[in-house]
């Protein structure tokens, strides 16, 4: 196909160009429009993607105004007449690149190039179709807001705005890959955010050396740090709310079209087991659920591994009666418990599974199957022993209370781990297993910051971790995300009861 | 401005790191060669250690200072010369290496003979230290930020153990106050001050602390809780088990948290406590790793000490599995390794100072 900058003198020689480039005959998309403008009395060519253009701002703003305008007084070039005088309501560009023509055309952009000029116009009239704002589909809460992220960057960085009224808050587009199509929004307040870490996160971003980049569910493995770790690196939410929320502590959030959801970098361990309505609830009823969430967490982790290191080698550690109902419930199952264990996750993981690829339709089915094959005809075959279906059950409830599904799966997965010392070795594996495992996060970093911040390592914060002090007290930002504004206000004197 | 994180401890991390260096030896087979020499008194010896090792770790601390730019190793080289420099530290890493081997050996000893008397203690044993490899591999970093994580659990099981010991306490046991006596209780405090030895192992971390003013408030606020902690949780074996039987407990933690209960039902949590102990001596194995694999390679000029870290556990474990019983590691440790390391820790840093203070006024 060629590449060329310099745009060539007669309009049909570009307009031959572009017809090369997009394959026009064969690609029907490619529209080509032709428009005589009578006031500088000059041929005109339209160039757009049908599909991606909105058609009625480019009837009403573009090709209206070409043919109604009656006459000019400017006297520079006729593409800076036609820019400033005839496309006045609309976002006009210019362009001096014929290769920049594609990309814009590529964006959704119209551009119009005028017979005998070197340069062209593009005109913003992207309309792509998405769906309105509606609630979010994991991150519920009970109290606060209910709008979530959409598949349109513009609507979703309108959303954060809608939330952050602020003259530093800072959109930049940044291009991606090797055919530039791809815009990632980075959103930043100015002045609170750390300029080495907005560095760093453009330096990423250039990095990536793809043709195209769907999504940030697809950016965000380009960018992170481990790629083969089961530790998470960036925050995914697709929640306004939240997002505002980083963005204020310093944090930068990152946007693209095609998404419902943006990232957060850096993040810590925190924010990946915090939720919006910890802050939205009363002091008290923010740490009881957040409480509940961190035990949610060590269940889901660990209560198959510790069912099999206690059954299998610490059995004094049940009471006697219990022991007993345990051992006669077991008496028929002719499994040893650790397969047991594994044949029950298994089945709860395929459950899991097939109940989100499953056709809404039939979904209560697998409801049915669920519980009464799973939960009662195996305990009644005598292939699994009852109580373990309990264990089963509050490990694969608790997996579902955590916040955040990297964390999730993070959690979901090393269980599997757990399960396989608590197998070998009773506690003293759970227990040296656990001890390696908070080792290795401890030293794990989202850009530069360490997982486990501000605890370990201990900086001076809003001591906003597992429990959060009332709203009033949290007057620091993260130590990590920047030095600059640190305090979001004063130290607040006496209480708040006054 | 984010830290870039400089493989630096902070004050808190290190602080936690001498609590769970020290205080863990009582859950070994340390108090019941304690309680042989000072019997219902044994609960003073804290005290009496603290007064014993102060003032050397003081001209210890002295020095560093004074040298702030160097690790202690390069001090002692360049104070002391080559030769006696090197016999020096091949001292210290002598007693540094065996409290390792003996230490990690005993700790497999009691979870092999308490919890797993099936399983080979060589699994135990490889396990162990193969969690502590992996800990001491990812750096000091991640030693010292473990550590304070989990600081506060361990504390809180410290405290849930001795709480729920209450209603076995008599206070009576105590009595007599001074045991064998104040001087037989001093000179025995003395030999076992080495019991404090690994706070001297931890000087070699002092240019990997982030401040001089970190050092000295953690080290010397760490052997005060230390002695305190210490102290309470003898004084507690003593009024649970009583003077004459508790020097025949090989392992007075462990029966105490196998005695303890909330009531009829809810009892025999000892396993809880092993979990807890496990993790806390993971990382004390972690840190002895570390440090004595960085006063190895610094001993014979390595600037890098962490391809190391693995022959070292796997020499570890060769050695440690070595000894027939439980009862040789024991006494070869407390009467070997515990009663001439006093010798050691608290003479060198007293020569250091004096070398130091001398070659200063000889430069002037």
């Amino acid at each position: 196909m060629g590449n060329r900058c310099e745009f060539y003198k007669n309009l049909n020689e570009n307009v031959e160009f572009l017809n090369r480039v997009f394959s026009a005959p064969l690609n029907t998309d490619f529209k080509v429009r032709y428009v005589y403008l009578t006031s500088i009395k000059c041929d005109v060519a339209i160039f757009y993607l049908s599909g991606m253009v909105n058609f009625e701002s480019l009837e009403t703003t573009i090709i209206r105004p070409l043919i109604d305008k009656k006459a000019v007084s400017g006297k520079d070039s006729l593409s800076e007449v036609v820019q400033k005088e005839v496309l006045v309501n609309k976002d006009v560009r210019k362009i001096d690149c014929l290769d920049d023509v594609k990309i814009e055309i590529l964006r959704g952009n119209t551009v119009i190039i005028l017979d005998k000029e070197t340069s062209g116009l593009s005109i913003t009239t992207t309309g792509f179709e998405h769906r309105g704002v509606e609630k979010p589909q994991s991150e519920n809460v009970l109290k606060g807001p209910m709008e979530s992220f959409v598949e349109s960057g513009f609507i979703n960085r309108s959303l954060i705005r809608k939330q952050i009224h602020n003259e530093h808050l800072i959109t930049e587009s940044l291009t991606v890959g090797v055919k530039k199509s791809a815009v990632v929004s980075m959103m930043y307040i100015n002045g609170i955010v750390s300029q080495e870490l907005v560095e760093k996160v453009k330096e990423r971003i250039n990095e990536i050396n793809v043709d195209c980049l769907q999504g940030v569910s697809i950016l965000e493995q380009h960018i992170e740090e481990r790629p083969y770790s089961l530790l998470p690196s960036i925050l995914y939410t697709e929640r306004p709310d939240r997002a505002a929320a980083f963005l204020q502590e310093g944090h930068i959030v990152l946007i693209m079209d095609n998404s419902p959801a943006c990232l957060v970098v850096p993040v810590t361990v925190w924010s990946f087991f915090h939720t919006a309505e910890d802050y939205y609830q009363r002091w008290a009823f923010g740490n009881f659920i957040r409480c509940v969430r961190l035990l949610a967490i060590f269940v889901a982790l660990l209560v198959p591994s510790l069912y099999i290191a206690i059954t299998n080698f610490h059995v004094e550690m049940i009471p006697a009666d219990l022991v007993l109902s345990i051992a006669a419930t077991r008496e028929r199952v002719p499994f040893p418990s650790i397969v047991e264990v594994i044949i029950m996750e298994m089945a709860f993981e395929l459950l899991r599974e097939a109940g989100i690829r499953i056709p809404s339709a039939i979904g209560p089915t697998i409801g049915i199957v669920g519980a009464l094959i799973l939960g009662q005809a195996a305990v009644e075959a005598n292939i699994i022993s009852p109580i373990l279906v309990i264990v089963v059950a509050i490990t694969g409830l608790a997996s579902f209370a955590i916040p955040d599904i990297s964390f999730s799966f993070f959690v979901r997965l090393l269980r599997f781990i757990f399960l396989f010392f608590g197998a070998t070795m009773g506690l003293f594996g759970i227990a040296a297993c656990l001890t390696v495992l908070i080792a290795y996060c401890s030293t794990a970093k989202s850009f530069e910051v360490p997982f486990f911040a501000p605890i370990s390592p201990h900086y001076r914060s809003s001591k906003d971790t597992i429990i959060r002090p009332p709203l009033w007290k949290m007057w620091l930002r993260p130590f990590y995300v920047s030095r600059e504004n640190i305090k979001r206000k004063t130290r607040p004197e006496g209480n708040s009861s006054q | 401005m984010i830290k870039p994180t400089d493989g630096k401890i902070g004050s808190r991390e290190f602080f936690g790191l001498v609590l769970i260096l020290i205080l863990i030896k009582t859950t070994g087979s340390t108090p019941m060669y304690l309680f042989k020499l000072g019997q219902n008194a044994t609960w003073m010896m804290p005290f009496f250690f603290l007064l014993v090792i102060i003032f050397p770790f003081f001209l210890l601390y002295k020095v560093l200072n004074g040298n702030k730019d160097k690790h202690l190793i390069e001090i002692i080289y360049s104070l002391l010369g080559k030769w006696a420099g090197f016999l020096l530290i091949s001292f210290i890493f002598l007693y540094s290496f065996s409290s390792l081997v003996l230490a990690s050996r005993s700790t497999v000893d009691i979870v092999g003979t308490l919890f797993y008397p099936i399983t080979p203690k060589i699994m135990i044993y490889l396990f162990l230290m193969l969690a502590s490899f992996f800990v001491a591999k990812r750096g000091l970093e991640a030693i010292g930020r473990t550590t304070w994580l989990f600081y506060p659990a361990l504390n809180l099981f410290l405290l849930f153990a001795l709480v729920l010991a209450f209603p076995i306490l008599h206070v009576d046991f105590l009595f007599p106050i001074l045991g064998p006596g104040l001087p037989s209780l001093i000179t025995s405090s003395i030999k076992h001050s080495a019991t404090y030895g690994e706070l001297f192992l931890l000087a070699f971390l002092y240019p990997f602390i982030r401040s001089n003013k970190d050092f000295r408030n953690s080290s010397f606020l760490g052997i005060l809780f230390v002695t305190v902690q210490f102290s309470v949780i003898l004084a507690v074996f003593v009024m649970a088990f009583d003077y004459p039987s508790i020097k025949n407990i090989a392992y007075p933690f462990q029966q105490l948290t196998r005695i303890i209960e909330v009531n009829a039902v809810l009892a025999n949590y000892d396993s809880i406590f092993l979990a807890v102990w496990v993790v806390a001596s993971v990382i004390r194995f972690a840190i002895l790793l570390y440090i004595t694999t960085l006063i190895f390679a610094y001993m014979i000029r390595l600037e890098e000490f962490e391809p190391l870290l693995l022959p070292f556990s796997g020499l570890i474990v060769m050695l440690g599995i070595i000894p027939e019983n439980p009862i040789v590691v024991m006494n070869f440790f407390n009467t070997v390794v515990i009663e001439s390391g006093w010798m050691i820790i608290n003479s060198f840093p007293v020569l250091l100072w004096a070398t130091w203070k001398w070659k200063e006024r000889g430069a002037y």
